[in-house]
């Protein structure tokens, strides 16, 4: 299931809010989060559950014996990390691995035709940082099975992220206080969410695909740039959408996620970048990979390399996704020797404008899975099957509201203009934009489910991630 | 937030648990509804059966299949679908302007659409286009741009007695074969002003096909009858405005370099230039603003341009009767569900063409079975308009004029082009009898045989003409074996065009 799903908004969402405040006791509550996150996984993985079950039973099981120091606890931790790093490389890596295999030693090995379990990528990180925690004495094990199943399989950061640290949530996984506003405040995040979701990036997604999936030779450039940043668009608002649901449905049952985008398309330098997207991956390699490698004190520079080779192939079990890492990984090392004192000195809209070039770049390595696509793309995108097409146009004048809208807000406005009303608002002020909120949520929602109707199946880029 | 006074703090908290419990139970009451209202079971604005229930099975839920089904029966039967559908198009005219041109682009739908209608494969008797030689067809329209005679309105109990089987099974039978182009302009529509467009892409090794089982065809049935060859451009190549002209390749050129093969081929075929008359009559309504068909008064310009060739007089428009049916919103619009095209609706003229007449067809639900049945389905309306001209597509119609009695018959071969077109020959010819070949599935060797036919006339727009679909089907009819046991070779007929 996704959340921009009808089914999810009128009925799993809305039966889940209602057993969940009607249940009194904090256990109780956590049979129903479970039941709840196992059958939403279920939904869109029936055979793979199992998986998941067993791989967040056993790494509860070991993980007791790794509070204690010592070289015990140091091979438990090794033997855990590798089961769950072998699992995630065999659904995610193993036809890769083949295909590759196969092409260079010319042989036809035939690869095991597993589907990608949904989230995996996510939830295999999510345990990875729980046993280091736990090894590091950072924080304790979890006692209750139940408990750590409810960590593991929470839905609003199952399937997409963000990646959530145990440590982060540990307390509220033990016990959790209601807190009327912060609920409200979630609420309000989910439908925010959901329109940046619905509204936009569907939206942006169908203009990309109308560029970037024809016959690239005969796109125009224009069609070429038009394409990519509709990509842009769709790829910052779907993933952060997500993101924003989920930290929305957390606050709703008492759990505080980590933000997880920071406008990532004000960024300043590509370093500023990766600051600000998707900020649990990133934070994830530097705690996890790059630090205990050495980080900035011993041999930086292979470090980088190494992070950066993960992050492209963790994104996907592709040559696209190793070359788009190598080219972050490759501008950051640039941005670090000189490039960032550089753009310093400088005024701001010139970092502003690179990373904006270096990102659009990005993404089009990003999207194109076939490098030979990727290079008809670039042609298209320097001219060579002319400049101007009147479609472009006709499209552009057809969508300017709307795409001037999804640009703004790319800026931080609605953090802006919650610091406005935090600063000119009296107390009784507060409580009278409540319902105003409450009357633009539904509007929202109506909204959405105008644009969902219709569409049977709305699957998040992510996923498969 | 800080309240320092616990009223105030308390006002606050009720604010906001009202609030939620507001929103909580205008999202529960909606899934209730959604749940106990009663469950359409076919759209009439989209023209399409909606997805129904799935059948549970563990295999289909193991598969994930079964949820995928329910849950594009969910949304295809969500409460109040229709206006929230209304809704979304007021919204998508608000994403931006038309400009000074009033131009508007619908682009096809993504992928994540056709799912709706892949629970509706199973029923699909006819296969769906083969192969996609330019690699564009990844965006074929999921709602397809087939004709207005997509399904009749369920309200079948209104109409004569005869109607409701009539009304079933070309409601079927017109999702069975959507004619979606090859080459397609992955521009999708384009809407100018109050006249929307279908985007033409045009394939030529396609086309070269087309030309060629057309020759085949043609070969076999030499001193038997003559095969005439007429291919209809759709209207951008008359009316989009020429600075716009670039986004739709022209199909002139195109049905040009179609009929150049046949000559080369040294091919029976007669070809039939259509275009040009349709050209010096651009200035009447010979082709709908709002749906993808000619009007009858195009068809005429086929008609007149076909006896040229033929050596026949054509009988002069005025002397039919003209009957008139209003407000006619067709495929484009249901498509596009364009405002403007909304506000100035088509009309759909038909005439009728003998005094003393009489229908017959047959069904797909009962092949091999001749009903009688009028030319016209008179009763249609809105977006089913188009339809009046025999009934939508049915395997096989006979438009027999009761004033002539010479043995001189004609078969028209056609998708929905020829609809309109064919009620015109009645008018020169004993029987007129059109087979949509994407309905039939016998031989129409032997068919031409049986009925003495003297005259083939083979009718398609250009988009169907450059369709590797239309072209196999016709391949296909073509190649079917002479029998004498009708019912068994139709049998296998059908069996091979399910494995198509």
């Amino acid at each position: 299931m996704v959340f921009s799903n009808l089914f999810f908004l009128y009925v799993f969402l809305p039966i889940n809010i209602i057993l969940y405040f009607l249940a009194k006791s904090n256990s109780t509550r956590n049979v129903i989060m479970v039941a709840f996150s196992l059958v939403f996984y279920a939904w869109g993985e029936p055979v793979w559950v199992l998986l998941l079950l067993f791989t967040a039973f056993v790494n509860w099981f070991f993980s007791g014996l790794l509070e204690s120091p010592g070289r015990r606890s140091k091979i438990v931790l090794t033997l855990l990390v590798a089961l769950d790093l072998s699992l995630l490389g065999l659904f995610k890596y193993s036809g890769f691995l083949y295909e590759n295999l196969n092409a260079l030693l010319g042989t036809s090995f035939e690869a095991p035709g597993f589907t990608l379990p949904i989230g995996i990528s996510f939830y295999s990180f999510q345990i990875i940082s729980y046993l280091v925690d736990v090894r590091r004495g950072d924080v304790k094990a979890q006692r209750s099975f139940l408990k750590f199943l409810m960590y593991v399989t929470m839905y609003h950061q199952l399937v997409a992220g963000p990646i959530v640290r145990y440590r982060w949530i540990a307390d509220e996984v033990d016990g959790r206080k209601v807190d009327i506003g912060d609920i409200w405040g979630g609420f309000c995040r989910f439908f925010v969410g959901l329109t940046k979701k619905v509204v936009v990036a569907n939206a942006a997604g169908a203009l990309a695909g109308q560029y970037l999936d024809g016959d690239l030779s005969r796109l125009a450039a224009s069609g070429a740039l038009v394409g990519i940043l509709m990509y842009s668009i769709q790829i910052y608002y779907d993933f952060s959408a997500y993101s924003d649901m989920a930290i929305g449905m957390g606050r709703i049952f008492g759990f505080h996620y980590n933000e997880n985008f920071n406008y990532p398309y004000i960024s300043t330098s590509v370093t500023d970048f990766w600051r600000r997207w998707h900020i649990s991956l990133s934070t994830f390699f530097r705690d996890y990979v790059y630090i205990p490698l050495g980080g900035k004190y011993r041999h930086q520079l292979r470090n980088i390399c190494i992070v950066w080779l993960l992050t492209g192939l963790w994104h996907g079990a592709s040559w696209n996704f190793v070359l788009w890492g190598a080219y972050y990984g490759a501008l950051l090392i640039l941005e670090k020797t000189f490039l960032l004192s550089l753009l310093n000195r400088l005024p701001r809209w010139v970092g502003r404008v690179w990373s904006w070039l270096a990102v659009l770049v990005g993404w089009s390595i990003f999207y194109f899975t076939d490098t030979a696509r990727l290079g008809a793309f670039f042609r298209a995108l320097l001219g060579a099957s002319g400049w101007s097409d009147p479609a472009v146009w006709v499209t552009l004048q057809n969508n300017i509201l709307w795409l001037a809208l999804s640009l703004a807000f790319c800026a931080p406005i609605l953090p802006a203009i919650h610091r406005w009303l935090d600063d000119h608002l009296t107390d009784v002020g507060r409580c009278r934009l409540v319902p105003l909120q409450a009357a633009g949520c539904l509007a929202l929602l109506l909204l959405c489910t105008a644009l969902l109707v219709g569409q049977s199946y709305n699957p998040f880029l992510y996923f498969r991630f | 937030m800080k309240l320092p006074e616990t009223n105030l703090r308390k006002l606050y908290k009720q604010c906001c648990i009202r609030s939620m419990v507001l929103i909580v139970a205008v999202m529960a009451t909606m899934g209730v509804f959604s749940f106990v209202l009663p469950k359409p079971a076919e759209s009439l604005v989209e023209k399409r059966k909606l997805a129904e229930m799935p059948a549970f099975s563990l295999n289909a839920l193991f598969s994930g299949t079964y949820l995928r089904d329910f849950e594009a029966f969910y949304a295809d039967t969500f409460p109040f679908r229709d206006a929230f559908i209304e809704m979304g198009s007021w919204f998508d005219e608000l994403k931006g302007i038309r400009g000074s041109d009033d131009v508007k682009i619908y682009a096809p739908p993504t992928d994540s659409q056709p799912q709706t209608s892949s629970s509706q494969g199973a029923s699909q008797p006819a296969s769906q286009p083969q192969g996609d030689p330019d690699g564009s067809g990844s965006s074929v329209p999921a709602v397809t741009p087939d004709d207005g005679s997509s399904s009749h309105p369920s309200s079948a109990s209104s109409q004569p007695e005869q109607s409701s089987s009539q009304s079933d099974s070309s409601s079927q039978g017109s999702s069975a074969a959507p004619e979606v182009p090859d080459g397609y302009s992955s521009n999708g529509y384009f809407v100018v002003g109050d006249t929307g467009y279908m985007l033409f892409g045009g394939y030529r090794p396609v086309a070269e096909q087309y030309a060629g089982y057309l020759t085949q065809f043609a070969r076999s049935l030499e001193g038997q009858a003559k095969v005439y060859n007429i291919v209809v451009p759709t209207s951008s190549d008359f009316y989009l405005p020429e600075k716009y002209q670039s986004l739709s390749n022209s199909q002139k050129d195109n049905i040009s370099y179609l009929y150049s093969l046949y000559p080369q081929q040294n091919s029976p075929v007669i070809t039939v230039d259509a275009y040009s008359n349709l050209e010096r009559n651009k200035d009447q309504y010979i082709y709908f603003r709002t749906d993808h068909h000619w009007t009858a008064r195009g068809a005429y310009c086929a008609y007149e341009a076909f006896c040229q060739t033929a050596g026949l007089t054509p009988v002069s428009l005025d002397s039919f009767e003209k009957r008139t049916i209003p407000d006619f919103l067709g495929t484009v619009y249901s498509y596009t569900r364009d405002q403007k095209l909304a506000a100035n609706p088509d009309y759909v003229d038909y005439y009728i063409t003998a005094k003393n007449y009489e229908g017959q067809v047959v069904t797909k639900d009962q092949p091999g079975v001749w009903q009688p049945i009028s030319p016209w389905a008179e009763w249609v309306e809105g977006g089913n308009a188009y339809s009046v001209f025999l009934w939508g597509d049915h395997p096989v119609f006979l438009l027999d004029n009761l004033d002539i009695e010479d043995g001189n018959n004609v078969l028209v071969l056609k998708e929905s082009y020829g609809n309109a077109f064919s009620p015109f020959l009645m008018a020169n010819f004993d029987k007129t009898y059109v087979i949509d070949y994407r309905h039939y599935e016998q031989s129409i060797y032997d068919f031409v045989l049986e009925h003495n036919i003297k005259t083939v006339i083979f009718i398609n727009n250009a988009f169907a003409a450059n369709t590797s679909y239309h072209a196999e089907r016709i391949n296909y009819l073509a190649n079917q074996l002479p029998h004498t046991a009708g019912v068994s070779a139709a049998g296998e007929g059908q069996d091979q065009s399910g494995q198509e």
